[in-house]
């Protein structure tokens, strides 16, 4: 029996039994002085298990101690792996702030795609436009006029010249237009990509000179320049005329 | 660097600068377009003569949206978009309109429609401009959230936003009774800054850099329309207004517009009914001065000297004065003629002119193979008004007829005139001979001194020489929505005025 009741109070300590069974116990202890004195020694240890017990604080040098005997990294690597992170923190906040700033200083740096501009694209197209519209023009009215008025024709019977009929510009010339100061004209030749031009210079009246440029496409007008023929003192009257070919 | 330091640094392109400059610009614009109250000839003077002072161009339009709709306004949208001249602009255009999510018309008439300015002054490398434009504030608003404008600073509580790459900079402000301005320049434009500078210490503006050029502009007719151009050495103003036409009145220095620039001291100009009768009824008509400062005109001057003219233009220089016509007209039978007017300036000019133009005549012959006839050796002393012929043959790609001729007589009011015809072999005497009335034609009193008469009639004009098979390029054929163009410039003390009217057919 007594073996059964220091197991029923250990289930009283242990909170196993229900208020029935616990007052059944209690009885039973009240009369029993040595199962009395086993509940209060035990109800004892049980109440000092619950107060704190007082010691040093040793949470650093525990933990220093673990510090210490860290094997993988060793101080100095441990100050770099430090000083690492802190550097990416930094270039994280620089890279964030040079965004802000060039979102807006230069906000097109800030995008991958091209950004449309349409004002740009006004103003230039408004510019080259502008520019070439007057030209465009007078090139039309040109176009329009050189059959009327048979420039190429013209042209051959001022010089009236026998090697004139030789020269391309005038034999085969589409259209003649004029091109520039002091007196440049344009004659475009049926094959494609090929153009002669003819210079008069006409500014001292006695020594009008007539020159003919072969044009390669490809290289500068100003390049290609060649006298072929000069006209001195050109007149109406053949007596008055001499014409040298200066190429031949 | 402080941010003074940094703002005060660098020539043109420090941050303070810009941001002085744009709200200087904002502060032009206010004063520009807020400093008027009424919306008439005045206010668009006023808006001209505050802009900067070393400004060259100065435009300044009043509700183009309906001018826009007016009749010779779509003839001349109509032209421009057939031409093509303008075709890379309009695509640009287009695509300006489709990012703010309207018509390319809508954009027009919200963006530039009500009064808008445009000022160009000569700039280090091109022209440096500004766009000024009154708007409504939902056209405001649209353009902060379409055109996406990034804010650049914040100066005077007054944001100036960056556009495209910031290759422009943007002022917008809204005002009262639902309107807003926006300002638009080139990045580092100076253009208004210094303008502004100068209405806000109260030094005069464009008038006092060159006297006169406001003043001038001022006293011509109201329109809706006002310009201000003023090139090295000059000036001119025009005012303009649409309806069914389209109407400009101009004043300029000589040489600009009109006339050579040593007009007029020592010229004999034109007498008003003198030139209108000689381009009376003509396709295309021009009575003007000789030695006009037209690169153009000059160049083509040229051309005609060396062409198979050469010779006989060099032979009828001493004879002839500065005042010269030329008209193109339609004959009966709906052939060309060509009539010349040339003023001669000795009463014995008629047998060094008559070689001359026989010359002429042989030398356009050879040249179309034509047939020459020397003319009666006692023709040309003895009976100065008779008709002159000779036979051109085939000349001018049909335009002329199969056999064409030139015809010349001379003509008395004011002096000798030379009157020569090339035209259809058949009638071309009595072309020479109705020229030759109309440049004897008695006046009508008016007499006011011109520079230049003139017209064109485009749409006849194009629709006959299409008619002879002669190929029109697509920019000539948009003009067919021209009707006409006439042009009268006259002497006024120092100064040529001028109108232009353009109609559409």
């Amino acid at each position: 029996m007594k073996g059964d009741l220091e197991r029923r109070i250990d289930a009283l300590f242990d909170r196993e039994l229900d208020s029935a069974a616990r007052r059944e116990v209690i009885g039973e202890v009240r009369h029993d002085a040595g199962a009395c004195e086993e509940v209060a020694r035990t109800q004892r240890i049980v109440s000092m298990l619950r107060e704190p017990v007082e010691s040093p604080d040793v949470t650093d040098d525990v933990l220093a101690r673990v510090d210490r005997r860290r094997g993988f990294l060793t101080p100095r690597l441990r100050r770099m792996v430090t000083v690492g992170r802190l550097a990416a923190a930094l270039g994280l906040v620089a890279i964030v702030g040079v965004t802000a700033l060039a979102r807006r200083w230069w906000p097109e740096a800030t995008t991958l795609t091209p950004q449309p501009a349409p004002i740009t694209a006004v103003v230039e197209s408004g510019r080259a436009d502008a520019a070439d519209g007057l030209r465009t023009l007078m090139d039309s009215v040109d176009v329009a006029i050189t059959p009327v008025l048979d420039r190429p024709a013209s042209l051959a019977a001022l010089l009236e010249s026998p090697r004139m009929s030789d020269l391309p510009a005038f034999e085969s010339a589409t259209r003649v237009r004029f091109v520039g100061t002091p007196m440049l004209v344009q004659a475009d030749l049926v094959e494609p990509g090929s153009v002669h031009t003819a210079g008069f210079d006409l500014a001292p009246p006695t020594t009008r000179r007539v020159v003919f440029i072969g044009i390669d496409p490809s290289r500068p007008l100003v390049a290609e320049m060649r006298p072929v023929i000069r006209v001195d003192g050109l007149r109406e009257t053949s007596r008055e005329r001499r014409v040298a070919d200066d190429a031949r | 660097m402080t941010r003074a330091d940094r703002y005060n640094s660098g020539p043109n392109t420090g941050a303070a600068t810009l941001a002085r400059r744009g709200v200087a610009a904002w502060l032009c614009a206010l004063l520009v377009l807020t400093g008027v109250a009424r919306a008439d000839w005045d206010s668009l003077v006023s808006v001209v003569s505050r802009a900067p002072g070393d400004a060259e161009l100065v435009v300044a339009v009043e509700d183009a949206a309906h001018l826009r709709r007016t009749r010779i306004g779509e003839a001349l949208t109509g032209v421009i978009r057939e031409s093509g001249l303008l075709e890379r602009t309009g695509s640009a255009w287009d695509e300006l309109a489709l990012r703010l999510g309207l018509s390319d018309d809508d954009a027009f008439d919200r963006l530039l429609g009500r009064r808008v300015v445009l000022i160009v002054r000569p700039g280090g490398a091109g022209r440096d401009w500004a766009l000024i434009s009154d708007v409504d504030q939902r056209t405001e608003a649209l353009l902060r959230a379409r055109l996406r404008p990034v804010p650049r600073r914040l100066v005077n509580r007054r944001p100036v936003y960056a556009l495209e790459n910031g290759a422009f900079e943007l002022v917008t402000a809204r005002l009262s009774d639902g309107r807003a301005l926006f300002l638009i320049t080139p990045r580092g434009s100076g253009l208004l800054g210094d303008g502004a500078a100068m209405l806000l210490d109260g030094t005069p503006a464009l008038d006092e850099t060159r006297p006169g050029s406001v003043e001038a502009l001022r006293s011509l007719d109201a329109g809706d329309v006002a310009v201000l151009w003023r090139p090295e050495g000059g000036f001119a103003a025009l005012s303009a207004e649409a309806d069914g036409e389209l109407s400009a009145s101009m004043v300029s220095t000589p040489g600009l517009l009109w006339g050579p620039r040593t007009c007029c001291a020592g010229f004999d100009l034109w007498s008003g009914d003198h030139a209108e009768a000689i381009c009376d009824g003509a396709l295309l008509a021009a009575a003007g001065l000789m030695g006009s400062a037209d690169d153009q005109i000059a160049l083509a001057s040229a051309f005609v000297r060396a062409g198979p003219l050469h010779g006989v233009i060099q032979q009828l220089e001493p004879w002839t004065g500065q005042r010269l016509a030329f008209a193109v007209r339609e004959t009966d039978d709906g052939r060309v003629s060509v009539d010349v007017v040339s003023e001669l300036i000795a009463d014995e000019a008629g047998g060094p002119v008559d070689r001359a133009m026989a010359l002429g005549a042989r030398r356009l012959a050879q040249t179309s193979g034509g047939s020459f006839t020397k003319p009666p050796a006692c023709l040309p002393d003895t009976v100065p008004t008779a008709i002159r012929t000779h036979s051109l043959g085939v000349y001018g790609a049909g335009l002329f007829g199969e056999q064409s001729s030139v015809s010349w007589t001379y003509a008395q009011r004011d002096g000798s005139w030379l009157v020569a015809s090339i035209g259809p072999a058949g009638s071309n005497a009595d072309e020479a001979r109705r020229a030759a009335e109309r440049a004897e034609s008695p006046s009508r009193g008016r007499v006011r001194p011109r520079v230049s008469v003139g017209v064109v009639r485009p749409n006849a004009l194009l629709r006959l020489l299409a008619g002879h098979g002669i190929e029109l390029p697509k920019p000539l054929l948009a003009l067919e929505r021209i009707g006409s163009l006439r042009w009268d410039a006259w002497l006024d003390g120092q100064m040529i005025r001028s109108r232009v009217i353009l109609s559409p057919p």
